[in-house]
């Protein structure tokens, strides 16, 4: 329990470090690669739905804190956290869930990236919205929904060979 | 009483989402406003020092390359200097002339935060009210103009740089006192563009544009960038333009802050006018 802990948390720092150090200072054609929502992707299926939302919640407003805009990450996190339930008992059997860690080697591929791909795409949809709010280009942002989602799935994809 | 409890007992879940949901939103459209966002803003201590860091650490493998463009420039500026002397002094002007230059001060800081990518970008710089920078201040680089500082704590300030549609600039065709309005409107972050040009103004492609020097951010002639493409609106009685900027903001490091040195008197002037 204290392992699972631990090893959460520092994947937690980490993820998060890499997000807010390296990669939202990269800049490739309005793209940019979200990765930290893998650290939400990881929670244990054990996880109980409030504290996924509130980790959640918390886990975007930091990214918010940083990056300089205000609530805008946190919500598109906390839509995803509130969905994240409901899509990881879609793809997974009853059975699993008791002691289940979203993994592609504990979930199967197909399932795994199922449920992977829904979640990015929610996220970086709902976050791209919020951005362009007050000023809609719809084929700017589909580029940076479609390019931004690629590359964070690449990353996750990379991670996962870990 | 006992089945409202009830109910949102059951839906506890839900009320949980909507409740942490709300709260984003409301930060998300309340502190938007630049102004209100120093909470938020990476001007507060610690994130300030966390990015000084990182901008020692990335800014050391940038040394020997900022040093050539440092001694080009200098050596530019020397040449120019001294051709411009010679010039005056074949002029006969007198020392009056060359007052006027120094209204304005230069305040050498360091990008140790930018953002480019995404709609509304901020930069922070490593200097703040200690060092005499105060809000409104224009900002430039050695290629042309930045930002204007927005929000500054001791140590750091918050710039609002030309990529952020929120702040638009006041500006000149070079050559002409025709004025127009610089903003940009996310996208490329190469372009922007220059509004409400009268239709009576001479201007063509190539032209150079430059701050008008109307606001107190600006003196006048600081290099913006160069007309691009010209879209006329047959209706109306005004153009627009998009402009090439000069400034590269991907690759922002050592930036000033103008400081003017009659700032305080002038704006005590505008707000006798505006009561």
């Amino acid at each position: 329990m204290i392992r699972l802990f631990l090893k959460h948390s520092l994947l937690f720092v980490l993820l998060f470090l890499l997000q807010i150090v390296v990669l939202q200072q990269l800049y490739f054609w309005y793209v940019v690669p979200l990765v930290y929502v893998y650290i939400l992707i990881r929670w244990p299926a054990t996880l109980s739905a409030g504290w996924v939302l509130t980790l959640g919640f918390l886990l975007g407003l930091l990214v918010d804190i940083n990056a300089d805009t205000p609530g805008m990450h946190a919500a598109a996190t906390t839509f995803v956290a509130f969905l994240r339930p409901a899509l990881l008992k879609g793809f997974i059997t009853k059975e699993e869930i008791e002691t289940l860690e979203p993994r592609e080697r504990s979930m199967g591929f197909i399932p795994f990236w199922k449920y992977v791909i829904s979640i990015v795409l929610l996220h970086h949809t709902a976050l791209f919205m919020l951005e362009s709010f007050s000023f809609f280009d719809p084929l700017l942002l589909l580029v940076k929904i479609i390019g931004s989602a690629l590359l964070s799935l690449l990353l996750i994809f990379l991670f996962e060979r870990f | 009483m006992r089945q409202l409890i009830q109910f949102l007992a059951r839906n506890r879940y839900f009320f949980l989402f909507l409740m942490l949901e709300s709260l984003s939103l409301i930060l998300l459209f309340r502190f938007n406003d630049y102004q209100q966002g120093v909470f938020f803003s990476s001007a507060n201590r610690i994130n300030g020092k966390l990015y000084s860091y990182r901008e020692a650490v990335s800014g050391f493998f940038a040394l020997r390359e900022n040093n050539t463009e440092l001694l080009r420039l200098n050596s530019e500026m020397e040449l120019r200097i001294a051709s411009l002397e010679e010039s005056l002094r074949n002029a006969g002007l007198a020392e009056k002339e060359l007052k006027a230059a120094d209204r304005y001060e230069y305040i050498q800081a360091r990008v140790i935060k930018n953002s480019v990518s995404q709609l509304r970008n901020y930069l922070t710089v490593n200097v703040g009210k200690q060092d005499g920078i105060a809000e409104g201040m224009g900002v430039c680089n050695h290629q042309g103009i930045v930002g204007v500082v927005s929000v500054c704590s001791d140590h750091f300030s918050v710039v609002i740089p030309v990529l952020n549609p929120e702040i638009s600039f006041s500006c000149i065709i070079a050559g002409s006192n025709s004025v127009g309005s610089l903003n940009w409107k996310g996208g490329d972050t190469r372009f922007a563009w220059l509004e409400e040009l009268p239709d009576y103004a001479f201007w063509a492609v190539g032209d150079t544009v430059v701050t008008s020097g109307f606001s107190d951010a600006f003196p006048r002639g600081i290099p913006v960038g160069v007309i691009h493409s010209i879209e006329k609106k047959s209706n109306s009685s005004f153009h627009r333009s998009q402009v090439r900027l000069f400034t590269s903001f991907e690759s922002l490091a050592d930036v000033r802050v103008i400081s003017q040195f009659l700032r305080d008197e002038r704006m005590e002037l505008e707000k006798e006018l505006e009561q």
